[in-house]
């Protein structure tokens, strides 16, 4: 990793035509992770008076926001809208721009979960990490997130829509690339707190992307407390179902180990109706857990109420695993169960994960370009229609999720 | 694949965005204040003759004598008009802040910020948080433009939403904390300074570095250390080498004295590191290893000993930008030698610079951006009023892309859809 390229203070000025094979060349992508964000040109004179009142700042926006264009609508929800965009200089080169609606409803400025994703995504620059490749205001304040277009959907769809066939090959491909932005992420002392399977998206190369960075925060100092009411129940590790307030990245490798086994079994894996009732999902998997298993978990917050009188229960035995999951292999399996280990401490992180011997067994991971994947007509359509629904979900997450289902990562 | 700390603090935004060298820091500070500057001239020419055109009589009289300024809505525009010579002289130019006047009014205001920090007994880290916000603010805007009073409050706000999530609160509920604010107050700069910061909102600190390097020690004086030093001393000569450099004998001794150090070094992070441009100049590891230096050179120069040898010809150089960077700490007034004297004694006694500074302040601020609110809302009616412009603006830019999408057709051929 080297230093920021040289770049002249203002490699992209609004209305500059760059060579067309210059652009095509070096793709102008990353203007939060280069410098190649017009800064004011420090060479320049000041504003004379009598000209725009701009500041700097605003010259600065200005400098961003000139470089895309708006193009249809893909979708419109209460806290954003997402539209298709392309680069000015390259309209061959498309983006997506969600832009945060300002509700005049919140009195609180501008909204946890955008502050979030614009701070997290900002820092985390990664191929299997949705990009983030600008932010910029419009004069009605509104906030703008360029995000790079994924066309491809969610890796839900993959699994859900049974006229697609995939094979362990495949399985194993998507595997890696989640387990490699998750650690990536963990290495950069964030957590994700809300991986499933439709806040991966797939981009029209096929590669996969985390996205959805609203609920994220960094990895707390040890004193201090950390909600357990995150992650979507189906992935949500029996820790904080216990109550747990301190935790690590372990919480996310939980999550991952459900979305392999997603498509591994191509179904839910832990289907719940009720977060009460959930605990008994995983408990009638991985049986119920001791002191003598897992260390500590008699002092965690709810044990008392939710396990301590539960009586034993012993896990399911490898011939389950291996009748359910085929597909990934005895080293698949292992590495699932792994994941989905119920003790916190004894799980894998996302650097132990990389080095598990599954990658490394038969059969190879999928090429990139030959992985399976829904039609782009299709699922751009699609794309639309995600957007518009924002019905029983809705009623049922918190308001504040319903921001970050309608965003990009929303789209297919 | 195979990191080290360097390679992922490139990728932060605070290195790419909020990093310089001296003289870039300097010339950005120059054009913020050369725009301002020219802003302020012109807006307070234009109040000047909007009042003149009000009062036709007064035009001769000295501004400010009559009880009654025309403007009797924007709080602070009657005071903000400056009477330079007294009588006749009121076309004249504007005093403007220079650029160090600017920065000293902003460390100032900063100041004031780590006072309001206290009064209202955050977290250390989201006070830092709010004055690296407002430094970073003040990069791209004048303190003529912006009143610190003001963003400092949103500052705070945003800091409170990004450090502690859910818990921060409401902003009526923070403003209630506040004396004299409203919710209005607190949410309407927000976009202003976001859009100021760049929207990066990470902002490292070297706090928990310090108290790294504060544990590893502890480990060496207890020969519990596990690492292994660079030059392979045991963990019995580390410890041995760390009670000389802290002039003890034994463990207990250590300990106090180890405790003492830290806390002192944590003192300048959490004042000197955050009242001057330590974070535009150095890393979070830089100012924290030269917070330490500054409490403890000795065990210092130890420490980093176990991370590098003297021999290697990157350790002058390391020490040499520690140095730097411990005269920077040690040159604001809020350091001590000795950490157990009046933390904030230091806090009300301004330098007769900086008053001069904040008193040149009231003559030169900028009339049109004073009432924050009132700006907020204008720029609202605007979207509304403009909202018919935007559309065939919509419709242009729609015919555009036509065109552009056509262009691309000709040169690369239609889409493949037919043959797929």
């Amino acid at each position: 990793m080297g230093m920021s390229p040289a770049l002249s203070p203002r490699p992209n000025p609004p209305g500059s035509n760059a060579p067309f094979n210059a652009a095509k060349a070096k793709p102008l992508v990353h203007l939060l992770n280069h410098k190649t964000v017009p800064s004011p040109s420090l060479t320049s004179a000041a504003t004379t008076p009598g000209g725009p009142d701009d500041g700097l700042a605003e010259e600065m926006n200005d400098g961003v926001k000139n470089q895309f264009i708006f193009g249809s609508r893909l979708g419109e929800g209460t806290y954003a809208t997402v539209y298709r965009g392309h680069y000015r200089d390259d309209p061959s080169k498309l983006v997506a721009i969600k832009k945060m609606k300002k509700n005049t409803e919140w009195q609180d400025g501008i909204n946890l979960d955008s502050l979030r994703e614009m701070k997290y995504l900002a820092e985390l620059h990664h191929p299997h990490v949705i990009n983030l490749i600008a932010v910029f205001t419009t004069k009605d304040e509104n906030i703008n997130l360029v995000l790079e277009h994924l066309p491809r959907g969610e890796l839900q769809d993959i699994w859900k829509d049974k006229e697609i066939a995939y094979g362990g090959a495949d399985v194993k491909a998507w595997s890696n690339m989640i387990c490699q932005a998750v650690w990536w992420i963990h290495e950069n002392f964030v957590l994700h707190r809300d991986i499933k399977s439709n806040n991966i998206l797939i981009a029209a190369d096929n590669s996969l992307k985390l996205a959805d960075f609203g609920l994220a925060r960094s990895f707390a100092n040890p004193e201090a407390d950390m909600t357990y009411n995150v992650i979507t129940r189906f992935y949500r590790p029996p820790e904080l179902f216990l109550g747990s307030s301190h935790y690590g990245g372990c919480v996310d490798m939980w999550s991952v180990g459900c979305v392999i086994a997603e498509l591994a079994v191509r179904d839910w894996f832990l289907p719940s109706e009720t977060d009460l009732a959930h605990l008994g999902v995983i408990t009638e998997v991985f049986g119920v857990p001791t002191e003598h298993d897992w260390p500590g978990i008699s002092k965690l917050r709810f044990w008392k109420e939710q396990l301590e009188n539960t009586p034993p229960k012993r896990p399911q035995p490898l011939s389950w695993w291996r009748s359910r999951m085929p597909l990934i292999g005895e080293a698949g399996i292992d590495l699932v169960r792994g994941l989905l280990t119920m003790d916190p401490v004894k799980r894998l992180s996302a650097k132990q994960a990389l080095e598990h011997h599954y990658w490394s067994a038969t059969p190879r991971p999928q090429k990139r370009e030959n992985l399976p994947r829904k039609g782009g007509k299709e699922a751009e359509r699609a794309m639309g229609e995600q957007l518009k629904r924002v019905g029983p979900e809705a009623d049922e997450e918190k308001m504040a999720k319903i921001a970050r289902k309608l965003d990009f990562g929303a789209m297919r | 694949m195979r990191l080290n700390e360097d390679d992922l603090y490139r990728q932060s935004t605070q290195y790419k965005h909020w990093s310089f060298t001296p003289s870039d820091l300097t010339r950005l500070r120059e054009k913020t204040n050369a725009h301002a500057a020219a802003q302020v001239q012109l807006h307070i020419a234009q109040d000047r003759a909007e009042r003149a055109k009000l009062a036709p009589l007064d035009v001769a009289s000295a501004p400010d004598s009559g009880a009654n300024t025309p403007n009797g809505n924007g709080a602070g525009t009657g005071a903000n008009t400056p009477v330079p010579g007294g009588a006749g002289d009121k076309g004249g130019e504007v005093d403007c802040l220079t650029m160090d006047e600017e920065k000293m009014v902003v460390d100032k205001f900063c100041e004031t910020a780590m006072k309001l920090g206290d009064f209202l007994k955050l977290q250390p880290d989201v006070t830092a948080t709010a004055i690296q916000f407002m430094r970073r603010f003040y990069l791209y805007n004048s303190p003529m433009t912006y009143d610190g009073t003001k963003i400092s409050k949103t500052a705070f706000f945003l800091a409170l939403k990004l450090e502690l999530g859910t818990r921060a609160g409401s902003a009526s509920d923070f403003a209630s904390r506040l004396p004299k604010t409203t919710r209005d107050d607190i949410v309407a700069p927000e976009y202003t300074i976001v859009q100021a910061l760049r929207f990066n909102f990470e902002v490292r600190h070297p706090f928990r570095g310090l108290k790294g390097v504060h544990l590893e020690l502890e480990d060496m004086i207890h020969a519990n250390y596990a690492g292994v030093a660079r030059d392979g001393r045991s963990s019995a000569d580390l410890r041995a080498e760390a009670l000389a450099a802290l002039q003890v004998t034994g463990g207990d001794e250590a300990e106090g004295k180890l405790g003492n150090i830290y806390a002192h070094a944590k003192d300048i992070l959490a004042m000197a590191a955050q009242l001057t441009d330590a974070y535009f100049l150095y890393t979070p590891a830089q100012i924290l290893l030269a917070a330490h230096l500054l409490a403890a050179p000795a065990l210092t120069t130890f420490y980093l000993g176990t991370k590098i040898p003297s021999s290697s010809p990157a350790a002058p150089k390391i020490l040499s930008t520690l140095q730097s960077c411990a005269d920077l700490l040690s040159s604001h007034r809020s350091y001590t030698k000795n950490p157990a004297a009046n933390k904030h004694g230091w806090a009300d006694t301004d330098p007769p610079e900086t008053k001069r500074a904040m008193k040149k302040l009231r003559a030169c601020k900028d009339p049109t951006t004073q009432d924050l609110v009132a700006l907020n809302a204008g720029k609202k009616r605007d979207v509304v009023r403009d909202g018919e412009l935007e559309e065939g603006k919509a419709k242009r830019r729609k015919l555009n892309r036509e065109m552009a999408e056509k262009e691309s057709d000709s040169f690369w051929g239609p889409e493949l859809k037919k043959e797929g």
